[in-house]
């Protein structure tokens, strides 16, 4: 049996894992350059532009993840925004309706946990703890309840409708599965906007905000930051483990890499789990900053938006389509007074991209910086090789 | 060929970084003194020190705060002038974000040049561009307007107007935007209620003040804040004048078809309450999709059992295909059916979609008809049309008295010190194109505990109509004024 | 008995040009095995062009311009085609599915901004073919919108004919049915191809054209017939012609009958379009192949 080290290739079929290797230095080092200047930039860009960078975290939190679903496990699912809304609309339900109490109010359905009562709160008809407070104890506390359980919650729904999605299609070829996800989204979107005694649809769904005592920016910079990092290091971490050899090999060839041993079912509902769970954690954190949602983040020209910047900056890498979602997203903010001539040129540049750079504009850009040059044709024998040394037994 | 593909592609990239680099000014660590040198300009001063060539005013500003306690400063009088040699104070970037974002407490920053004040509201989908233009034109057509007449406080006033593409989060971006980085002293404008409400908080966190022109919503003066002021009517008023005509013509049985936004369920469920209130009790309200194409199979529905009169609550072009379909179904305006259109009715293309199946429909009109134009509205439609080539409606007409009555306040102020702008607004008087505008309940006239909340800082007696087409192809002037009864050019009622 | 049978003539009426317009998209699927996601906005610039032709060319039969914005528009889908759909079938592609979703995709999202840049986002409504409305006894029917009716009726039997009895016809069948077989006999599948592409976008843009004086037209006015034209060929079966004319109708009906009696009136006409999808996705899941369509290979 080869003993599989964690993560690097271990034999190569060819003269490519060197290649691989500087590919993945290079990687590094353009990630922690780009990392340093986004460490530092609060110190002199102003309080709008830090905006626009957090907006431009949350995007490439996407991109990337998106990329992963659809460049590694070849899963191109347009339901990545419907997940990215499951977990910022889970957490905004559960601070409309949910509230920690010091006494019972009698009558809101309610739980008790230790010396306090979990109290749920009612979408229709008169608030019933307004009603309840009537008779309740002078002094009792009402507060929200702390915001970290709820962030949990947000990304299990998340990763719950990855899982549900991810299983329903594991035998749809790309059309059904594109058709499907767009079906998925736009009924929830449908939802949500129709029912806004629950979800005050198009009014917009107050959400706490994560810092609520300061005005500044700063430490939602950070925070945004800091999970684009962890997301692209999980997801660095995940697609040179294993799993994301299997992957590859299963994107390559389907029924040759089960043939070699590869649960294929597993591997690809797994990717849909977790890639949503990233998307479900990018939208708890956008609830808590813009502290209101609205339909309207989920509609499918957004996702057009994403796949475009995880195809600009190239589909098959986690860092190129990040970075290449933070490069769109501040170039459009720069292009603003093109107005909607803005997204013709995305449109325009996302169609040559696809027909002549199929694999983006930055990854190539990146790769030359390496000088290695991909070569297409052995990757799948090369996938193949490297799936039975992993399976062997 | 690859290689060629490559090169270009990394020259694109390199062209595309440009942009990015040049955006973020350059690191700056503290105010620092300079000497004027041959060729020296206070705007390429600030582009080089502080990375933005508009952030000149803050150069002005803290010089003269120098000037004040140390002679060997220079004071600046005009930004445009400046001598070699003079001694000036470059500020740090934190000291000028601190000047434009208004946080000097210094009443009547005197340092710049332009005061700066915010429009906002939806120039793009999926907002409603036709009314938020409109508002940008008028308010603009006003601040030019008052410019010439000499500007406020001696100073020429500019307005900055933010598109909210009519999305609450938006409205909070740009919100953000203007006051922080723009650094206006004040905003005014806004559509949507929705997005109107996400802005006010922004608003209060800063401590600025806004005049709403048009947001209906209840909760924006129901808000209670200190700085939130509204030329527009509440939700409440709005929908009271139509409950009241319908209650007077005599109809017992009402179906509104709605748009199921934030506004059209406020209205629904306002209309329902209000009529029941005045005993009209056979009222439904049905909800639509406003991009909804075809309404035919709902009207077939409501032809069933054909009501005394059909509302059709869609804003944009819902507004207008669901009059044409209710018509060519043969339902409303019928001897049977009355239809009741929504504000949209007043464009011209209003006639250019529905052709002859627009008479008789009667809508709600904020604004002045034309029999009621004292000589302020005369001159402004004559200059608005004269200057865009196009009629303008009520919501240019607020968005217009908007802007006058911030910019008066501003001046009775002598300042534009947020609070003494607020102050200036509680007493303000002004007779603009839609008439005496004042803001009856404030801190020093709270409202009376019967009243409802939104009279907050509200002009009370906004001018709210209902018009009613008698002939195909009317213009809104020429369509019948019919309620309420004091003001009306036209019979209650005209049937088909 | 009257309401549900001026429903029905309702649903009818609509479901023939929504017939017409998914016929398009099946049709692309049948010879390229593409679904078009930018075929909404093919039926968009039909309506823009239609509108344009009539306001620069004044007087003009709006039939005329009808036949004319169709043609031009399937030009330019040929043109696409040519230039981004070929090289897929030459085995220049990697992942050729996945490619053409995301083409297709990204051509959606370039042609609606496109057409919001352009044309602004007012909206536009080239003038009527006939005025008025028609009293057929049960109901009265819009006279444009018969109009347009009764053309897609035309045209979705010209178009049959042309399928089932002209030699181009046949050859398309033959290339939906096996690409090999038929280039062995000669038939070139790469121009089939074009041909088909540009034939189907050009049934989305006559639709779009015919519906414009009812609806008038907005650059996101494609976005609804859009994902109503992937419910219609699921349904129908993708790639099934008879397939996707029936699934027209029945989403017609289905449209017509939702907003008619669905139980809660002040939700029926937003949960038309839940419906619609929710039906769509338990096809996918339970009967892939629809009604007409063949078993996946």
């Amino acid at each position: 049996m080869t003993a599989n080290t964690e993560g690097t290739s271990t034999q190569s079929t060819g003269n490519n894992s060197t290649g691989r290797r500087l590919w993945f230095s290079t990687q590094w080092v353009v990630a922690v350059i780009v990392l340093v200047i986004a460490l530092i930039a609060p110190l002199f860009v102003q309080t709008y532009w830090l905006h626009v960078l957090i907006i431009a975290y949350f995007y490439a939190i996407l991109a990337s993840s998106w990329s992963l679903l659809a460049g590694y496990a070849g899963q191109f699912s347009f339901a990545h925004m419907a997940f990215m809304a499951l977990g910022a609309y889970t957490v905004g339900l559960l601070g409309r309706f949910l509230r920690l109490s010091t006494a019972p109010t009698g009558t809101c359905a309610e739980v008790r946990l230790g010396n306090l009562w979990l109290v749920l709160l009612n979408a229709v008809g008169d608030n019933c703890l307004e009603v309840g407070k009537a008779n309740m104890p002078v002094g009792t506390l009402i507060y929200h309840p702390p915001l970290v359980p709820g962030i949990i919650l947000g990304i299990l729904v998340a990763g719950l409708a990855g899982l549900a999605i991810g299983a329903l299609v594991l035998r749809f070829r790309a059309a059904y599965l594109a058709l499907f996800t767009i079906a998925f989204s736009e009924i929830l979107r449908t939802l949500i906007r129709g029912e806004p005694q629950i979800t005050r649809g198009d009014h917009g769904l107050r959400v706490a905000a994560l810092f609520p005592d300061t005005i500044s920016r700063i430490p939602y910079y950070y925070t945004m930051l800091a999970i684009l990092v962890a997301s692209l290091l999980f997801m660095f971490w995940l697609a040179r483990s294993r799993v994301g050899l299997f992957l590859r090999a299963i994107r390559e060839d389907e029924e040759a890499a089960a043939a070699r041993g590869v649960d294929v079912v597993r591997y690809k509902v797994m990717t849909f789990v977790i890639t949503a769970m990233l998307a479900g954690l990018a939208g708890v954190f956008l609830a808590h900053y813009i502290t209101i949602l609205s339909p309207n983040i989920m509609v499918l020209p957004q996702m057009g938006l994403v796949i475009a910047m995880a195809i600009i900056g190239g589909v098959e890498s986690l860092l190129a389509a990040a970075i290449g979602a933070l490069i769109i997203q501040v170039s459009l903010e720069l292009l603003r007074e093109f107005e909607a001539w803005r997204l013709v040129i995305f449109g325009a540049l996302l169609i040559v991209t696809l027909r002549f750079a199929r694999n983006g504009l930055l990854a190539p850009l990146m790769q030359q910086l390496a000088g290695v040059v991909p070569r297409p044709e052995s990757r799948r024998e090369e996938a193949a090789a490297e799936v039975g040394e992993e399976v062997r037994v | 060929m690859k290689k060629f593909w490559n090169l270009f592609l990394i020259a694109a990239m390199l062209l595309a970084a440009v942009p990015v680099v040049a955006a973020a000014p350059p690191p700056q660590d503290g105010g620092q003194d300079y000497v004027v040198v041959a060729d020296d300009w206070l705007s390429k001063l600030s582009d080089k020190f502080l990375g933005d060539v508009l952030a000149y005013p803050a150069i002005t500003y803290y010089t003269n705060q120098k000037n004040a306690e140390d002679d060997s400063y220079a004071q600046i009088t005009d930004s445009d002038v400046i001598e070699v040699g003079w001694k000036i104070y470059i500020p740090s970037s934190e000291e000028a974000q601190a000047y434009f974002a208004g946080q000097t407490t210094t009443a009547g920053a005197m340092g710049g040049e332009t005061i700066k004040i915010g429009g906002f509201g939806p120039l793009s989908a999926p907002g409603s561009y036709q009314g938020g233009t409109e508002m940008r034109q008028a308010a603009e057509l006003a601040v030019d307007e008052i410019n010439a007449a000499g500007g406020v406080l001696g100073r020429q006033v500019e307005l900055i107007f933010g598109d909210t593409e009519g999305l609450p989060e938006r409205g909070t971006a740009v919100t953000e935007r203007l006051i922080t980085q723009e650094g206006v002293v004040a905003l005014t404008g806004e559509y949507h209620s929705g997005v109107a409400l996400a802005e006010l908080e922004v608003a209060h966190k800063y401590g600025i003040p806004v005049v709403f022109a048009e947001p209906w919503a209840d909760e924006v003066t129901g808000s209670g804040y200190d700085e939130i002021f509204r030329v527009a009517p509440s939700i409440e008023f709005y929908s009271s004048i139509a409950s009241n005509y319908i209650a007077e013509v005599g109809w017992d049985k009402i179906v509104f078809v709605t748009e199921d936004t934030d506004y059209g369920r406020l209205q629904g469920e306002g209309w329902v309450e209000q009529l029941e209130a005045l005993g009209i009790t056979d009222v439904e309200v049905i909800y639509a999709d406003p991009a909804t194409e075809d309404f035919t199979p709902i009207l077939q529905r409501i032809a069933q059992d054909p009501p005394d009169m059909l509302g059709g609550v869609i804003t944009g072009i819902g507004n207008s295909r669901m009059l044409r379909q209710a018509c060519e179904l043969g339902l409303a305006p019928t001897a049977q059916t009355a239809y009741y259109a929504t504000t949209d009715s007043q464009y011209p293309e209003f006639w250019e979609t529905v052709g002859d199946c627009g008479q008789y429909a009667f809508f709600t009109y904020v604004g002045l008809p034309k029999s009621l134009w004292n000589e302020n509205t005369e001159a402004f439609m004559a200059t608005y049309e004269e200057r865009y080539g196009q009629v303008p409606g009520g919501v240019a007409m607020e968005a217009y008295d908007s802007v006058y009555v911030l910019l008066k306040a501003m001046e009775q102020a002598g300042s534009t010190d947020a609070q003494a702008v607020i102050d200036a607004l509680e007493d303000i008087e002004h007779t603009g194109v839609l008439g005496k505008i004042w803001f009856e309940y404030d801190s020093k006239n709270p409202v009376p505990a019967d009243q409802p909340a939104w009279m907050w800082h509200q002009w009370l007696t906004p001018n709210v109509f209902i018009l009613q087409y008698t002939e195909a192809g009317q213009s809104v002037d020429e369509a019948a004024v019919t309620y309420p009864a004091e003001r009306a050019t036209g019979s209650l009622y005209t049937s088909p | 008995m009257e309401y549900f049978l001026s429903l029905t003539i309702t649903g009818l009426v609509m479901g023939i040009i929504y017939a017409l317009m998914a016929l398009g998209l099946t049709l692309i699927f049948s010879i390229l095995g593409v679904i078009n996601f930018a075929h909404g906005e093919f039926y968009m610039l039909g309506g823009y062009m239609s509108y344009f032709i009539l306001a620069v060319v004044a007087g003009l039969n709006p039939f005329v311009a009808v036949a004319v914005g169709g043609l031009i528009i399937a030009l330019i889908g040929l043109i696409f085609e040519l230039g981004f759909l070929r090289p897929m079938h030459l085995g220049h592609i990697e992942r050729p599915a996945e490619y053409a979703i995301l083409i297709t995709f990204g051509l959606s999202f370039f042609l609606q901004n496109l057409a919001l840049a352009t044309f602004g986002p007012y909206p536009h409504r080239p003038p009527s073919f006939f005025e008025g409305s028609v009293d057929l006894g049960i109901i009265r029917i819009g006279a444009d919108r018969l109009t347009a009716s009764l053309l897609a009726l035309a045209l979705l039997a010209v178009l049959l004919l042309i399928i089932n009895r002209t030699w181009i016809g046949k050859a398309l069948q033959a290339v939906s049915q096996n690409k090999d077989a038929t280039a062995i006999v000669g038939i070139n599948p790469l121009r089939m191809n074009t041909l088909a592409f540009g034939m189907g976008v050009g049934l989305a843009a006559l639709s779009g054209a015919l519906l414009a004086p009812s609806f008038s037209i907005t650059p996101d006015v494609g976005a609804v017939p859009s994902i109503r034209s992937y419910i219609i060929i699921v349904l129908g079966g993708m790639g099934s012609i008879p397939g996707s004319i029936l699934g027209g109708l029945l989403i017609g009906l289905v449209e017509s009958f939702g907003a008619g009696y669905f139980p809660d009136p002040s939700r029926a006409l937003n949960y038309k379009m839940v419906f619609g999808l929710v039906i769509f996705a338990l096809i996918l899941l339970f009967r892939p192949r629809g009604l007409f369509g063949r078993r996946e290979a």
